[in-house]
């Protein structure tokens, strides 16, 4: 994975900004509480200093300068690190005694660098009474130790806060760019026709997984439909090769009569018979394709009429074939606002499919209904039915039943009345007419 | 019979021509709209075939640029085009009948024949005769050698279509749009079964058959000659 792709990911940037937010902050707040405390404990050791200055001058009242001299003596520490330090001068400035020797410029609060006492920097209080000058010193070396403890302490914590906030970010953009990475890389696969490929969805279930699963569905319907294109593409060459070599096979055997002086006319009919068929084939196709694209004029269209006029077209082929075709009596009121060519070539189709799949003796009957759950057109049989597997597939392009029978319908039909059902808004269900097969094709109300 | 065949697709034109030719009329062809219109306005003829679609001008426009010319010679457009809407397209632009591609020679002859007749069919008659059969449009009866024939609904418009057209060919394609206003090939034997059925009743029973079948074309009912 390329860094400089992961470093401009947004989860990246985000916490490249969010680092550079809270180190502000940081700096901001470690600066006021580090001059807070700085001032806190420097009061402090100032109110310790006169604390000493005020029992130091209650000695010196009570007592006298003598005793001063020797309690400053006592208070002397002989060795380690002076926390405390004094210093007693006369007027003139000469050192009486403690081990602060070097008498500060001016009276009240001064910063000694550490040569007074033993090396280390000091506080020192100045003050001049009558009789002498006395200088006490505390040692701050503690107080810089600890601001330097709180410095490093206050960098510590930025340093980690925003190394941890970094790492943060880059591995949530180096798992973005992973996963979008591979939402590359399977589009790609899809576009070089690899449609079976799929995006791995994470336990994560983020923005990205759920764009994954949005993009997984749809390549199963893009590759579903590729199926169906494929498998209706093949069925299409294989239907039209039929009656295609058929048409050539009587032309040669018309060519064949004709140079031996026969009489090529039964051959050449049967040629032009297998171009009509090839003709009506690709009719059917075309329609279909075009159903989509027509629009339904929303006049409404008296069914009862129509209904009668396909009984009446239809009764007298089922009676040649030994079936029997009857409408169910339609309420003269039912009407439909749709293209009536369209309904009638709908129901065309159904009522030819009984009557070419259904053996003599079948019973057809067909009718419409109306009602509060919307109009709806019904074909029924007492035929040998479709199995239920096979009752969504029968919508496909050329899908027949029986694939070794070339006979009968061109296995357009139900897919052509699907197409017409779907532009009207209807909804095409199969069932089991015990025994036979019942068709129902239900308009919205 | 003098005809115009506008059609930019040379074999297509070849066959058309040299069959209308085969029938005995005259075939001057073009293959350009706007030569068919110019053609059709300062020629005479007596039928155009106008291809749908052709360079320079579509066969719709120069059929309502006749139209609007008031010239009324009969117009047959041919078309790859076969919805419906496109058909109806067709003739409201004012063409006079519509055919799809491909088709059947023996079709468009028929229809050319239709056409020709079409124009000159003033007279309205409520009563169509061929030999001593006998159709009422009025009171919708039908007659034969002065017996009553009873028709029904369907029988009746097909006896009708094929007597309006009594001494030509009309074929399955033409029944099929006319009897059953179906613009689809039924794949059943609709217009056989009807047919037979009209013959049971109006031939059957007497000495003469009057309805014909045409080879692989269609039928047609003609007196005894």
């Amino acid at each position: 994975m390329d860094r400089g792709s992961v470093t401009s990911g947004a989860a990246f940037t985000t916490a490249l900004r969010g680092t550079g937010v809270l180190l502000g902050i940081l700096l901001v707040t470690g600066f006021l509480s580090f001059t807070y405390i700085q001032h806190h404990m420097m009061d402090d050791l100032k109110d310790r200093i006169s604390e000493d200055f005020t029992v130091l001058d209650e000695i010196n009242r009570d007592s006298g300068q003598a005793a001063l001299i020797d309690t400053l003596a006592a208070l002397r520490q002989p060795f380690g690190r002076a926390l405390r330090s004094f210093g007693l001068f006369d007027r003139a400035g000469q050192h009486l005694a403690g081990d602060i020797t070097a008498l500060p410029a001016q009276s009240g609060w001064t910063q000694s660098a550490g040569a007074a006492a033993q090396g280390s920097p000091h506080l020192l209080l100045r003050r001049d009474t009558r009789a002498h000058i006395l200088v006490i010193g505390r040692n701050i070396e503690d107080i810089a130790e600890k601001e330097r403890q709180l410095i490093l302490t206050l960098v510590a914590a930025g340093g980690i806060l925003a190394l941890s906030f970094l790492l943060i970010g880059y591995r949530s953009s180096a798992s973005s760019l992973r996963k979008l990475d591979g939402i590359a890389k399977v589009l790609a696969q899809v576009s070089q026709g690899d449609s079976a490929v799929r995006l791995h969805i994470s336990p994560q279930n983020d923005q990205i997984d759920r764009v994954a699963v949005a993009i997984n569905r749809n390549l199963d319907q893009l590759s579903n439909m590729i199926a169906t294109t494929k498998a209706s593409a093949a069925a299409i060459a294989h239907d039209l090769r039929t009656p295609l070599s058929r048409a050539f096979l009587a032309i040669d055997q018309a060519q064949m009569q004709a140079e031996r002086g026969a009489d090529p006319r039964d051959a050449l009919d049967v040629a032009s018979g297998e171009l009509t068929r090839l003709r009506s084939i690709f009719d059917v196709i075309l329609r279909i394709s075009r159903i989509s694209q027509e629009s339904n004029p929303a006049a409404a269209q008296p069914l009862a009429p129509l209904l009668a006029d396909l009984a009446e077209t239809f009764a007298p082929v089922a009676e040649e074939n030994g079936q029997s075709l009857t409408l169910h009596p339609v309420d003269p009121a039912l009407a439909i606002a749709a293209d009536g060519a369209m309904i009638s070539q709908m129901l065309a189709n159904l009522l030819q499919n009984a009557l070419n799949h259904c053996p003599s003796g079948t019973q057809i009957a067909f009718g419409a209904q109306g009602g509060a759950g919307g109009l709806h057109l019904w074909v029924a049989d007492t035929g040998p039915g479709i199995p239920l597997a096979e009752r969504d597939k029968v919508f496909a392009l050329f899908y027949r039943l029986d694939p070794s029978r070339t006979g009968g319908g061109n296995g357009l039909g139900l897919a052509l009345v699907k197409a017409i059902a779907d532009q009207l808004g209807a909804r095409v269900t199969l069932s089991d007419a015990q025994p036979g097969l019942r068709v129902d094709i239900a308009f919205a109300p | 019979m003098k005809i115009l065949l506008a059609e930019d697709d040379a074999k297509t034109a070849d066959f058309i021509a040299s069959g209308l030719g085969e029938m005995g009329h005259s075939v001057d062809h073009v293959s350009d709209g706007r030569d068919a219109l110019t053609y059709c306005l300062y020629n005479t003829c007596d039928l155009a075939i106008l291809d749908r679609m052709m360079p320079g001008m579509d066969g719709l426009s120069v059929v309502k640029a006749l139209r609007a010319a008031r010239k009324d010679l009969p117009v047959l457009i041919l078309s790859a085009m076969a919805d419906v809407t496109q058909r109806v397209e067709g003739l409201a632009a004012g063409a006079d009948d519509y055919l799809v591609k491909p088709f059947h020679f023996s079709e468009l002859a028929a229809r050319v024949v239709t056409l020709s007749r079409r124009r000159g069919e003033v007279v309205q008659t409520s009563v169509l005769t061929v030999a001593d059969l006998t159709l009422d449009l009025l009171s919708r009866s039908a007659r034969r050698g002065g017996q009553a024939i009873d028709l029904q609904a369907k029988e009746f418009a097909l006896l009708e279509v094929l007597m309006r057209h009594a001494g030509r060919v009309v074929t399955r394609t033409m029944l099929l749009e006319q009897v059953w206003n179906f613009n689809f090939e039924p794949n059943t034997t609709v217009v056989e079964t009807h047919v037979s059925r009209l013959r049971a009743k109006v031939d059957k029973p007497f000495a003469t058959a009057l309805i014909q079948t045409v080879r692989s074309t269609g039928y047609m009912i003609n007196g005894p000659r």
